[in-house]
């Protein structure tokens, strides 16, 4: 039931996204604003079973943000983002538990440490260029992957951070009350016989809670990061690393401090990837080197090239769409037997996505209402 | 006193002398060329005097300044703009973003000492009054600009869909954008027919009397070059050759030697 549920609620989702895609004039806009926020409102509560799956594409699209606001906007590639996301991972959780910082704050705190690290970091190897400075971000990550097994991983024992500093415990007020409230329903159905028609899904929604407010948090980390970055982008520092990666010795002989200027997208980028490390902290609540290997680099990277590089639009998009594919719709879909298949079904779908909207699917998008716009206006090309 | 002042300026690159020995100076309010055959050193010379190559010796004097105490992203402040042979435009932005980077040093949200770039980065991300305030002035700077070269409209197009002509246009206009008063032109004629070639004769014309700005021009159009510039500098294979008024370079031996090669007897 539930199942079926979910599926109905992410057609309408889809819908809903293409139609607000295509129709988009301002007099339509603010319903489709109204109607988009009670679609993400009420996503939690129908897809409990999604939750997780839900909750790693809302990080997945912060942290593709972040490595796309270097890669589509700066022209800097960086193949050791995971780094950075496990070191924001790690500063919040010192920063909460061993300073007792409120947990919130750490996670600003990592962020902005994460960045500053980076800042400096970036000052020797932005000056390399393409592959090797791939190669040299490629070098950065196995540094911090050897910190953290060899000096970090042991403050933590079993890799977890204790509940009191994750989410779970801010929602244990709502938590006790609703399962309060259900036993006394289940105390009350052994005298009458008769249990209220939604107490199933209230005791669903009861032990989910946690998940349920790491999406809101992370929903809340993710908007507040799109609005970031698209100011940045329409003003002085999104054009100065545009002029970077459209060309450098223009950008320069018209007053950009090139150098200064690929240390600030290292750092924002950095940024945003250590606050999405301090959100995986604290909602997700383990911190070992297996939760950042190399491969999450990787997964962002294809992520970014999946939904359209440059565009914030394209980092959300491919990153839900890579996360849900992969952790649920596939599982799905695939018989028990071939779940082994999931990575290469993936890794096809990459590979048919590079060859047949190589500029990914928000450009392929544009096109479509491009050509939408030009069949109305009677306008088509010969 | 000279505007660009360039004493002895060597730029070698490995066993090559690209730049022998060049001295060239360039009053304020004038045309001057730059000529000479293909791999003489012209866009050398602009990559030294934009500071884009260290030169390996010589003197650079710009309004009073040491040119080599400058780092290339310094230089627009002295109040000097180039253009490049081929086009560096900023092809994934639109056209009035390519204008709105060349205010680059101008756009300043929040104007103080010290803590004003970081303010104003707050400033951009929050996008305050402030930021508004400034964006929107740049705005218009840049349509005004547009306006002047007779490309106004074309300000929300991709510069990658523009044809050539407007492009260099285009290019010309990001450099005026910066209020130089030097500006640097790396063969604004290449490409353009008969027709456009005139015009711009007449654009250049306007930029300087009309707007005060001091133009240096490499150029390899001959009608062009003999009809605005008022001095012109001849370099070949990296040496200066031949210096003087249109009518005394054109009968130059040494110039028609450079661009002809000598005759065999």
């Amino acid at each position: 039931m539930s199942a079926i549920l979910v599926w109905i609620w992410l057609i309408i989702g889809v819908v809903l996204f293409l139609m607000a895609f295509i129709k988009d004039t301002p007099s339509t806009k603010k319903t489709y604003k109204l109607l988009a926020f009670l679609f993400v409102i009420t996503l939690p509560f129908t897809a409990t079973s999604w939750l997780s799956a839900l909750n790693s594409a809302l990080l997945y699209s912060i942290l593709a943000m972040g490595l796309n606001l270097l890669l589509g906007n700066a022209g800097q590639i960086s193949l050791g983002h995971a780094a950075f996301y496990a070191l924001g991972a790690y500063a919040t959780a010192i920063l909460s538990v061993k300073a007792g910082v409120p947990i919130l704050i750490s996670i600003i705190l990592g962020g902005i440490s994460v960045s500053i690290l980076a800042f400096i970091i970036g000052t020797p190897i932005l000056r390399l260029k393409g592959h090797f400075l791939g190669i040299a971000t490629l070098g950065l990550h196995i540094v911090v992957e050897n910190i953290i097994k060899n000096e970090l991983k042991h403050m933590f024992p079993g890799a977890t951070v204790p509940i009191k500093y994750t989410v779970t415990s801010m929602v244990d007020s709502i938590n006790y009350a609703l399962r309060e409230k259900l036993a006394y329903w289940d105390y009350v159905s052994l005298t009458s016989g008769t249990k209220p028609f939604i107490f199933n899904y209230l005791q669903d929604i009861a032990s989910n809670i946690p998940a349920i407010a790491g999406f809101f948090i992370t929903l809340l980390v993710l908007y507040l990061i799109v609005l970031m970055v698209r100011n940045l982008l329409k003003t002085k520092v999104g054009r100065a690393l545009g002029g970077i990666r459209d060309s450098e010795v223009a950008a320069r002989t018209l007053g950009v401090n090139i150098a200064l200027y690929k240390n600030i997208a290292f750092g924002l980028s950095a940024f945003i990837a250590g606050i999405a490390g301090g959100i995986f902290a604290i909602t997700i609540g383990t911190v070992d080197e297996a939760s950042f290997m190399l491969t999450v680099s990787l997964y962002v990277l294809a992520m970014i090239v999946i939904g359209g590089v440059g565009t914030i639009q394209g980092s959300i998009i491919g990153a839900t769409l890579y996360q849900l594919l992969d952790m649920k719709i596939i599982k799905t879909i695939l018989p028990q037997k071939y779940q082994a298949l999931a990575l290469a079904i993936m890794g096809i779908a990459v590979i048919l996505m590079i060859i047949f909207a190589p500029k990914g699917i928000v450009y392929m998008l544009y096109q479509f209402k491009l050509k939408i716009m030009q069949k109305k206006s009677g306008f088509v090309k010969k | 006193m000279a505007l660009l002042e360039v004493k002895e300026l060597v730029m070698q690159f490995g066993g090559l002398r690209a730049l022998d020995n060049v001295s060239i100076k360039i009053e304020e309010g004038s045309i001057v060329s730059l000529i000479g055959p293909n791999g003489a050193g012209k866009s050398t010379f602009f990559n030294v005097v934009t500071r884009i190559y260290e030169p390996t010796e010589g003197e650079l004097r710009f309004n009073g300044h040491d040119l080599l105490k400058y780092e290339p992203h310094e230089i627009v402040k002295l109040g000097m703009a180039r253009s490049f042979q081929n086009l560096e435009l900023f092809d994934n932005m639109t056209v009035l973003n390519n204008l709105l980077v060349a205010q680059h040093t101008k756009i300043k949200p929040v104007n103080l000492p010290v803590i004003g770039g970081f303010a104003s980065f707050f400033s951009d991300i929050l996008y305050l009054p402030s930021t508004k305030k400034v964006e929107k002035e740049a705005t218009q700077e840049a349509l005004k600009v547009l306006e002047i070269l007779g490309i106004r409209g074309i300000e929300n197009l991709f510069v990658s869909i523009l044809p050539y002509g407007t492009r260099k246009l285009v290019e010309l206009a990001r450099a005026l954008i910066t209020k130089p008063k030097f500006l640097m032109l790396d063969e604004p004629a290449a490409g353009l027919n008969n027709k456009e070639t005139k015009e711009l004769s007449l654009v250049l014309r306007k930029i300087r009397d009309e707007m005060g700005i001091t133009l240096l021009v490499v150029e390899h159009d001959m009608s062009l070059v003999m009809d605005i510039s008022e001095y012109i500098y001849v370099l070949s294979f990296g040496k200066q050759i031949a210096e003087g008024k249109p009518a005394e370079v054109q009968n130059n031996p040494a110039v028609i030697e450079a661009y002809l090669g000598t005759e065999e007897e």
